[in-house]
């Protein structure tokens, strides 16, 4: 690994000077980025780690102002184990409970869920051995090559490199908003294409709570991997439905979780039942575009979207 | 005190270094008894061993092997024999296994979930039973890993290893497991290692047995194996 400063920030104003000073990143968890430096993966190496667990008043999950507020160090076994999580906002309790294993989830951060790097063999192989779009190359190895866990709705930006989070299509099925230290973000708003990261973030703008608005209906969300833990998703999907109001998202399909409104309005005001679900997965699988090897994903995207209907039944 | 050292493979131990141990187990025993009759004053013909105390033979006279230890010392003894490949006493080496699996096969993912294995394996005898558990369960784990989920995957243009770490490259953890997993031991003496052991590990391993349950729950034989969902879904024409 290469070495690098570690500084222990006390304050969101402080990590995010540091952060904008460059060649800056954020340890949290450090499940995501220790790896990627052990990799090494890109091109390009932060020289300074600013840890921001040593900020106070960043993990936490209360229900105030009509809403449920996580900070971003909040650990996923605590929300995963959480009741009130568990009670009111199933989805992201299940979506917790099925990242990584015990261990992971012990360590790792919401807030680091959701901003983690997206997901590609040729991307993360070890000692940048395919320089790839992602990294600021010219190609994306994937496309031509063994594109088995890749994007089944199309390329952003030329890469169809998945982002693997487990939370962020339950935080977009029940309408969640992102809190940086700069602006509040729809989550669903929250992913984007950028070299090398996977949100919309800026340089020096760092995540400080989620918030999450009442709900009252159901919600659910259904993971498929190869294997049950350590492991991540092939496809994974979140269904909320509070009476017509549905909101449906799948992710590990494309490079950003991929909101299904096609599925939505389908099922929208209808009975819950299988024929009702299994349409609504169909019409969810309008737009996609298989590669050489991922056509299995668009069945099992299709079946999980009316496995987490009917699991709101 | 005597102490047992032994670089044994779980996989060939009972076919191979079991024999070893006898004869360093006697000679050890030998020496214990003579450095005992030196202190008891007895004849090492009249002592005998059990349960790790000297006796007396026709006596009820026991001390504990630790009684002998003076200064610290112990009493050391080693015996170096061949190892021959699983034909120590002339016998050939046998194996006869059988295993079996259960699979439910999710028809809409694709997905073949293990529900339960059977591992029986004849070891001739078990020397510790407990390890023979271990080296059936463990084995049948690699069965359901190169049935269902591990593969190298390279890249044809490159020739570079895609999955080159255990995230990538899937092997079955503890919670994939079948909760149901059954492992048997069999023992007809029917080897030539120490009291008729045998080896056991590698030989039980056979991923055919996950194709033929995958078969049987499917009625679509899937030939290249790991069977993963993209392929188990294609059998079924739903891709």
């Amino acid at each position: 690994m290469n070495k690098f400063t570690h500084i222990n920030a006390t304050t969101i104003d402080a990590a995010s000077e540091i952060l904008g000073e460059g060649k800056a990143a954020i340890i949290a968890g450090g499940s995501d980025i220790i790896g990627t430096l052990k990799d090494k993966i890109l091109p390009d190496y932060p020289q300074t780690l600013v840890n921001i667990k040593t900020i106070p008043d960043l993990d936490y999950i209360k229900e105030q102002d009509g809403m449920l507020k996580i900070g971003a160090c909040t650990r996923l076994e605590d929300i995963a184990e959480s009741e009130v999580v568990r009670s009111k906002w199933a989805a992201l309790a299940e979506a917790a409970h099925k990242t990584a294993s015990p261990h992971l989830r012990e360590m790792g951060t919401i807030g680091g869920n959701i901003c983690q790097l997206n997901r590609c063999w040729y991307f993360r192989k070890a000692d940048n051995r395919f320089n790839c779009l992602r990294k600021g190359g010219n190609m994306c190895y994937a496309m031509g090559g063994d594109n088995r866990y890749h994007s089944i709705f199309g390329a952003d930006s030329g890469c169809v490199a998945v982002n693997p989070s487990d939370t962020a299509p339950a935080l977009v099925a029940l309408n969640a908003t992102v809190i940086t230290s700069k602006r509040q973000v729809p989550a669903e708003e929250f992913w984007a294409y950028s070299v090398p990261g996977s949100t919309v973030l800026e340089a020096d703008e760092i995540v400080t709570e989620i918030q999450i608005p009442d709900f009252s209906g159901k919600s659910a969300f259904i993971k498929m991997a190869l294997r049950s833990s350590i492991d991540f998703p092939i496809v994974n999907c979140a269904t909320a439905i509070d009476g017509s109001n549905v909101r449906i998202c799948l992710n590990a399909v494309s490079n950003r979780p991929h909101r299904v409104t096609n599925a939505e309005e389908a099922i929208s005001g209808k009975e819950i039942n299988e024929e009702n679900a299994e349409a609504a997965g169909t019409a969810g699988m309008s737009g996609t575009i298989n590669l050489a090897k991922n056509k299995y994903k668009i069945q099992i995207a299709k079946t999980l979207i009316k496995r987490t209907i009917l699991a709101c039944k | 005190m005597p102490t047992l050292t032994l670089a044994v493979g779980g996989s060939d131990g009972g076919a191979t270094v079991t024999n070893v141990a006898r004869e360093a187990a006697i000679k050890t025993k030998a020496a214990l008894l003579a450095e005992a009759s030196k202190y008891m004053g007895v004849p090492a013909e009249a002592l005998d061993t059990k349960d790790s105390q000297i006796i007396i033979k026709g006596t009820d006279n026991a001390f504990p092997f630790q009684t002998f230890v003076i200064d610290g010392e112990g009493i050391t003894e080693s015996y170096r024999g061949s190892a021959p490949p699983y034909d120590h006493t002339g016998k050939t080496v046998k194996v006869y296994n059988l295993i079996f699996a259960e699979v439910e096969v999710d028809t809409e993912t694709g997905q073949v979930y293990l529900t339960k294995q059977i591992g029986a394996a004849d070891v001739g005898k078990a020397i510790r039973p407990k390890s023979v558990d271990n080296q059936i369960v463990s084995t049948l784990s690699w069965t359901q890993g190169v049935g269902l989920t591990e593969e190298y995957i390279y890249d044809t243009a490159s020739g570079i290893l895609l999955n080159g770490g255990f995230l990538d490259y899937k092997i079955p953890c503890m919670s994939d497991v079948a909760t149901d997993t059954i492992p048997i031991i069999v023992e007809t003496g029917l080897a030539g290692g120490c009291y008729g052991a045998t080896g056991i590990g590698e030989n039980l391993y056979d991923k055919g047995v996950i194709q033929m349950a995958v078969f049987n729950a499917i009625g679509k034989w899937i030939y290249d194996v790991p069977i993963t969902p993209d392929k188990v879904l294609k059998a079924l024409g739903k891709i």
